[in-house]
């Protein structure tokens, strides 16, 4: 599998967010993203996933890829439960309860996310993602809201599916990135 | 104030006096023909009503996924919601027997109120859960019940109260300019025609009663099938990390 930003530019209003980007995952491992606040780090996943068309540059081996999201907001479906939110994406109960349990929303399960607090709902969307199982494992600041222990609890998780999968890592932390990531692209 | 007004005019061929209505519906209840009648334009406006939401609900939605039908259904609506209720109903006489009336205009005038709301409930719909959705494969089906739906259903709702007096209302205008036997509108009209000032309070008073039992009926309907789903959500207190 490899896909390849080339030359990626996106430009919002007077303001060009990205200026021709290159960023290409070709081997398992965690690829990160870092940079500041604005630099256009959540853009160039919108861009990669398809949900946003690039003003110049192209995006090639994506056609048949599945990506896993976790986005920079929870986005889960406030009329279903934690785990009806999972299952409604993994389509296994066993493996929604595993990742549910591995991040510690085993007694949560049955909450609506209005009942969450901020670090519940990102760990519900980050094992909605990890459950759902696609090529490409996404997260966009996966880690907001979220205490060291659990932080540190998910980070592992993450790793390990990074040893054997795809996954794309957008944070403003970029001592993390440069400590877990097989390459590191900063936005600046 | 109907006692003092019935006291201030002192005719009751203009202005029955409430004790009187109350015992001549009394009276009137007693007899098969008012629980005909009052069959007759229940189920025939029902009807209408619940056509007009399956139907405004199934072309609201086709309507907001294909731009066609909508372009073409908007100015229908339009003329739909400025026509005159009346005028509606000398028209359709024309062409539908008066029976069929009572269910044809309650349809006409809740289905453009039903078709609207779901409509601009469908536009609320959370751009960011359909980005979701979509990266996440879901099934159409499933985005309609879980995101769809639930964006629709507050509009629906509120399309269901007001429309059910709409309906009611209409409806029983329909049987007053359609003279159909054996309905309410019917009985209305004869006691008009033979000067019954007495049955014509009665049979008003009990338009207005089975309006309010029925917006009643519909909202507790509404409210027992939104329960479980709020009775759930309300079980689940707030947790903190």
């Amino acid at each position: 599998m490899k896909i390849e930003m080339r030359d990626i530019v996106k430009t919002f209003g007077d303001k060009q967010v990205l200026k021709g980007i290159n960023f290409t995952v070709d081997q398992p491992g965690i690829h990160c993203i870092s940079g500041p606040s604005g630099s256009g780090k959540t853009t160039l996943l919108y861009i990669l996933m398809g949900l946003l068309a690039p003003d110049q540059g192209q995006v090639l081996g994506t056609e048949h890829i599945r990506f896993s999201p976790v986005f920079a907001e929870d986005r889960l479906l406030p009329t279903l439960t934690v785990y009806e939110n999972v299952l409604l994406v993994a389509g296994d109960q066993q493996r929604s309860r595993h990742y549910l349990s591995a991040l510690g929303l085993g007694e949560g399960m049955d909450l609506y996310p209005k009942a969450l607090s901020t670090g519940m709902k990102r760990r519900a969307a980050l094992a909605r993602a990890l459950a759902y199982g696609g090529d490409v494992l996404v997260l966009d600041e996966p880690f907001k809201g979220l205490d060291d222990q659990i932080k540190s609890e998910a980070l592992d998780l993450i790793q390990s599916v990074g040893e054997k999968s795809f996954v794309v890592f957008v944070s403003h932390d970029i001592e993390m990135m440069h400590s877990i990531g097989v390459q590191v692209l900063n936005l600046i | 104030m109907w006692q003092t007004a019935y006291l201030a005019i002192g005719k009751d061929v203009l202005l029955a006096s409430p004790k009187a209505v109350a015992i001549r519906v009394m009276e009137l209840s007693r007899t098969a023909a008012f629980w005909i009648a009052v069959a007759n334009s229940l189920s025939r406006i029902m009807c209408g009503f619940l056509l007009a939401l399956a139907v405004g609900a199934l072309l609201a939605v086709l309507a907001h996924f294909v731009p066609v039908i909508r372009l073409l259904l908007h100015p229908i609506i339009g003329v739909v919601k400025s026509t005159p209720v009346a005028s509606f109903i000398i028209l359709a006489l024309v062409f539908i027997r008066s029976t069929r009336l009572a269910v044809f205009i309650p349809f006409l005038m809740v289905f453009p109120l039903v078709w609207t709301n779901i409509i601009e409930g469908l536009e609320q719909v959370d751009q960011k859960l359909l980005e979701m959705a979509k990266i996440y494969r879901i099934s159409r089906p499933a985005r309609l019940r879980h995101i769809y739906l639930p964006a629709a259903a507050p509009y629906l709702i509120a399309s269901c109260r007001v429309g059910v007096g709409f309906a009611w209302k209409s409806g029983i205008a329909a049987e007053v300019l359609g003279v159909t036997r054996d309905t309410i509108g019917g009985m209305l009209y004869n006691s008009k025609i033979y000067l019954l000032t007495l049955d014509q309070y009665a049979w008003t008073a009990v338009v207005i009663v089975l309006s309010i039992l029925l917006e009643r009926v519909v909202m507790l309907l509404i409210h027992l099938f939104t329960r479980k789903r709020r009775r759930r959500g309300e079980e689940n207190g707030a947790h903190e990390d």
